[in-house]
């Protein structure tokens, strides 16, 4: 093994033509539709993801039920009669389904903010503000939020544009 | 912008350093980046076999890693060489897909996958002893393995080993001691 022996050469074999045609495979691969990955848009909003937004709905709607099923007796509603019109004098308090969606907001927001950490989000901004070529670790720190589904990176000629953080 | 020094030479007749430079010029990206590929996709593609094994994995990887470079070589600053600053983004996409294949597989399950893979796959012929070699250096841990094969296979110096994985050249000295003595004593093991 050492440099005194004789070399074993390694036993794997390039498939045949594969080295002729590799430049043309790649071309056809870079040239095909984008995935998300390359894509490049993105806006600065912050969106909901659908998830969190179905799991939400899902809850509204068994609180909800549950609380029509389970009406205390004093409160049954009479339907024959036709309902006179209320008015509220105290603002009606958020019910817990309402509580429930707010408090996933913030729980989704939290979680966003404890990602990114303050060198990043600062080392981004930056990057984003000045439009001017970004440093490796700029771009390393976007490539590191990008594949972990966080950002998505408008990225032309190797510097990025805008970043859009992902719920 | 490249020097004017360099802007009327052949792009085949630049140096690694100049054509990274010529990368900046828009007229010339796309046949700077043709030669980068047909200098260096022979090397990318053994790299990555090795450490992959099978061929499909290694062409994917290959690829990818010629993807990368083509987005990212504006950003390439000349600390490095550039075939150092390709080799490793080549590794860390093999690595990344090695990854991906067995998130959760610890390395003696994977050693034993990959060794099989050298007996049966496709694209995999040589004689007893380069089988037995491969699958010897599958059974070390990760980065003696690929101190290994850039040392021993690609011949890379210990500075451009270093250039690459970003480990001192004491640290590699001593991957590639350990790795030799261990591949030696599992060599004679199985003989």
């Amino acid at each position: 093994m050492e440099d005194n022996h004789d070399k074993i050469p390694s036993p794997f074999e390039t498939p045949a033509g594969y080295m002729d045609g590799f430049e043309a495979k790649l071309a056809a691969r870079m040239a095909a539709p984008v995935n998300r990955k390359g894509e490049l848009k993105v806006v600065h909003k912050r969106r909901f993801r659908t998830e969190y937004v179905a799991v939400a709905a899902a809850v509204v709607a068994i609180l909800v039920t549950a609380w029509f099923v389970f009406l205390p007796k004093n409160s049954k509603i009479e339907i024959a009669k036709t309902p006179k019109p209320v008015k509220l004098e105290t603002p009606l308090a958020p019910t817990p389904a309402i509580q429930d969606t707010v408090q996933l907001q913030k729980t989704e927001t939290a979680v966003l903010e404890s990602v990114l950490d303050e060198a990043d989000k600062k080392t981004i901004a930056t990057a984003v503000n000045s439009k001017r070529a970004q440093t490796p670790q700029e771009i390393t720190i976007a490539q590191e939020l990008e594949e972990d589904g966080l950002i998505v990176m408008d990225v032309e000629d190797g510097l990025f544009d805008e970043i859009e953080i992902l719920p | 912008m490249a020097p004017e020094s360099i802007k009327n030479i052949a792009i085949p007749n630049l140096t690694d350093a100049e054509l990274a430079a010529t990368f900046a010029d828009p007229g010339r990206r796309q046949a700077v980046f043709g030669e980068i590929v047909s200098r260096f996709k022979e090397r990318v593609y053994n790299h990555v076999r090795r450490i992959l094994i099978d061929h499909d994995d290694a062409d994917d990887a290959a690829q990818n890693t010629f993807i990368r470079v083509w987005e990212n070589l504006a950003t390439f600053r000349g600390d490095s060489a550039l075939f150092s600053w390709i080799y490793r983004i080549a590794t860390n996409e093999a690595l990344a897909q090695l990854r991906k294949k067995r998130p959760n597989v610890d390395l003696e399950t994977a050693s034993k996958e990959m060794a099989n893979m050298v007996d049966s796959g496709p694209y995999i012929s040589g004689d007893e002893i380069q089988r037995k070699l491969q699958k010897a250096i599958v059974t070390l841990p990760e980065k003696q393995r690929l101190v290994f094969h850039m040392k021993y296979f690609d011949e890379l110096s210990y500075e451009q080993i270093g250039e690459i994985t970003g480990t001192s050249i004491g640290a590699l000295k001593a991957s590639y001691f350990h790795a030799v003595h261990k591949i030696e004593e599992i060599i004679k093991r199985n003989i």
